[in-house]
């Protein structure tokens, strides 16, 4: 996975357990790299399923699932899901429209465009969609007092671990000061995931050491 | 004339933003929200060189009820009814798309009696769904009579159904960790008569229908879709397998007890109106040999763990999504929790959504009529598109 993002900027990869959270991968990047990292999934032939929006205390979060649609990886299996992420700042909730690549995610951004105000730019045509025209409401932005942070509506808890195995993480994307020893960083060349029981073992001794 | 006449002249905000890049000579249709081959509330505009579509649109949300909103303010079971208001025809299907994302946050096991009882109520649902699909299309098309054979049928499984789950459209059936009620004997009885009298009906549709000359010229190499156009709208289920994408949730994803029944998946390469007509077709006949496997080898025993959740449990914080095949496509629920009483994020993916939105660009240089021929295929259900 992080071979297929190896000239686009990443803050954070964590290979999960698609037992657990029904995902392979979960990546976060910059806004700013999201419409490169649209185009290489697009090139390895990868199948937009959804794009959808969370409201955190950081901001806004927009989460596109993509899947390999029934193709098999090098193991014979099928391969998983991949969800990416980007977190926008409340105050300017913009981010780049990838409907030039996939031209599906045109309804999903303008859904999202309704239910949480965000903007996307370079969308063709960024009218309302199941809201009517002319509503002001943003129905499911949250009032700040029941904002969660994003790692406890990810991982469930304040560690990173609690995540799935994290693949790579950016200089000072994690929050050290509470996940305690800073999380395994492997350096990007080095992190493509080699056999599969190369990549079970550290996740599985990640989920042993947690209570 | 009147200031308020006028206005209606000019058309509602999305006529005047379509209008605005009509070329010179053609004109604006307006097929909707009360046409009769939209089966519901969708509109779509076209623009129209005679008979061809130069350009169209899809205009939806007049059946949107926020179910995601309804999500976070209800707790996991107060939601279960949404389900069966979603894709009305195959609505075991969320229930277990949304049953599966809370079982896999909460960490709820489900007994084996249950896993097999969800299979066959999900199955026969999406035979009847199916049923439903194969007699509105030919309708869409012109042919009166196979609605009538159909519904016939169909009504056969709204029956069994409702045996286990006391209604007959909008199933409310599973429960966090297994069903709501057990089967007994004469369920079984009637399924086993159902899957020889539809194994009996299938050829004889087949035969009304296939070799039929009208239908013949409406939907062989009509509407094109390729799967890279699936790839990029996220099309999936039975619109994807007739692009020639192998790619079913049952195989490549296994939920359930999926992996232990022996079923293929049909795929047609051709990705016209009639490859999705075979498709569905075929898969009819899969499910039905995957209920009598699961009534074969359904064991005794609880429908629900010891430990099962009560109605007022709190969800784990974390996150969890579940997807499922549906008859439509790709079904699935993503659940965020911050440990509350009721979710922090409901998520709802429906493939009827992201089925139609291919629309625009599939339907442009097609006839107006080949293009409802097109809609029939992508077999849509509206209140699960607007949610």
């Amino acid at each position: 996975m992080l071979d297929l993002f190896k000239d686009v900027e990443i803050s954070l990869a964590v290979e999960q357990n698609p037992k657990k959270t029904g995902n392979a991968w979960l990546v976060i990047f910059p806004a700013n790299s999201l419409v490169q990292a649209a185009k290489r999934l697009h090139e390895a032939g990868f199948h937009l399923e959804d794009i959808s929006g969370l409201d955190m205390a950081e901001g806004y979060c927009a989460s596109y699932c993509f899947d390999r649609a029934g193709q098999t990886g090098d193991n014979g299996r099928p391969q998983g899901r991949v969800c990416l992420r980007v977190f926008v700042p409340r105050e300017e909730p913009s981010l780049p429209s990838i409907s030039s690549i996939f031209q599906g995610a045109e309804w999903h951004e303008q859904e999202a465009r309704d239910f949480y105000g965000l903007f996307f730019d370079g969308h063709p045509n960024l009218i309302p969609l199941l809201m009517p025209v002319g509503a002001t409401e943003r129905p499911l932005r949250k009032s700040p007092e029941v904002r969660k942070p994003w790692l406890a509506l990810f991982a469930g808890s304040d560690s990173p671990q609690d995540l799935g195995r994290i693949a790579f993480a950016a200089p000072g994307f994690l929050p050290e000061q509470i996940a305690g020893p800073p999380p395994e960083r492997v350096p990007l060349p080095d992190a493509a995931p080699g056999s599969p029981e190369a990549a079970q073992s550290p996740r599985e001794t990640a989920q042993g050491a947690t209570p | 004339m009147s200031s308020v006449l006028h206005e209606q002249m000019q058309g509602d905000f999305y006529t005047c933003n379509f209008e605005q890049k009509t070329g010179e000579g053609s004109i604006i249709l307006n097929l909707g929200p009360q046409h009769p081959s939209t089966h519901g509330v969708l509109r779509i505009m076209v623009e129209l060189d005679g008979e061809y579509i130069l350009r169209a649109e899809p205009v939806i949300g007049y059946l949107h009820r926020m179910h995601e909103k309804m999500g976070e303010v209800k707790t996991p079971s107060q939601l279960m009814p949404n389900m069966g208001r979603l894709d009305y025809l195959h609505s075991m299907a969320w229930n277990w798309a949304y049953a599966g994302a809370v079982e896999r946050l909460a960490g709820i096991e489900v007994p084996e009696r249950a896993e097999y009882l969800r299979v066959i109520v999900t199955e026969l649902n999406r035979v009847a769904s199916h049923l439903v699909w194969l007699g509105a299309f030919l309708l869409d098309l012109g042919a009166f009579t196979p609605i009538l054979y159909t519904f016939d049928d169909r009504e056969h499984i709204l029956d069994i159904l409702q045996m286990v789950s006391g209604s007959r459209l909008t199933y409310s059936y599973f429960r966090f960790g297994g069903v709501a009620a057990d089967a007994n004997d004469e369920f079984f009885r009637r399924v086993s008569d159902f899957i020889g009298r539809l194994r009996k009906r299938l050829p004889m549709y087949k035969k009304l229908v296939e070799k039929n000359m009208i239908l013949k010229y409406r939907t062989i190499d009509v509407g094109f879709i390729d799967a890279d156009m699936c790839r990029r709208y996220g099309a999936s289920g039975p619109v994807a397998r007739g692009a020639g994408m192998n790619w079913d949730i049952r195989k490549s994803e296994p939920y359930s007890i999926y992996d232990r029944f022996d079923f293929e998946i049909p795929v047609e390469k051709n990705g016209c109106c009639m490859a999705r007509y075979k498709v569905r077709v075929a898969e009819m006949s899969q499910s039905l040999n995957i209920v009598e496997q699961a009534m074969a080898a359904i064991p005794d025993g609880p429908i629900l763990p010891a430990k099962a959740p009560r109605a007022n449990f709190k969800l784990p914080p974390g996150e969890a999504c579940f997807a499922v095949e549906a008859s439509k496509g790709l079904a699935k629920v993503w659940i965020v929790s911050d440990g509350g009483k009721t979710p922090y994020r409901v998520k709802l993916r429906a493939p009827s959504f992201s089925n139609l939105s291919l629309f625009a660009e599939a339907a442009k240089g097609l006839l107006i009529s080949d293009a409802m021929a097109l809609l029939g295929s992508l077999d849509l259900v509206i209140p699960e598109l607007d949610r």
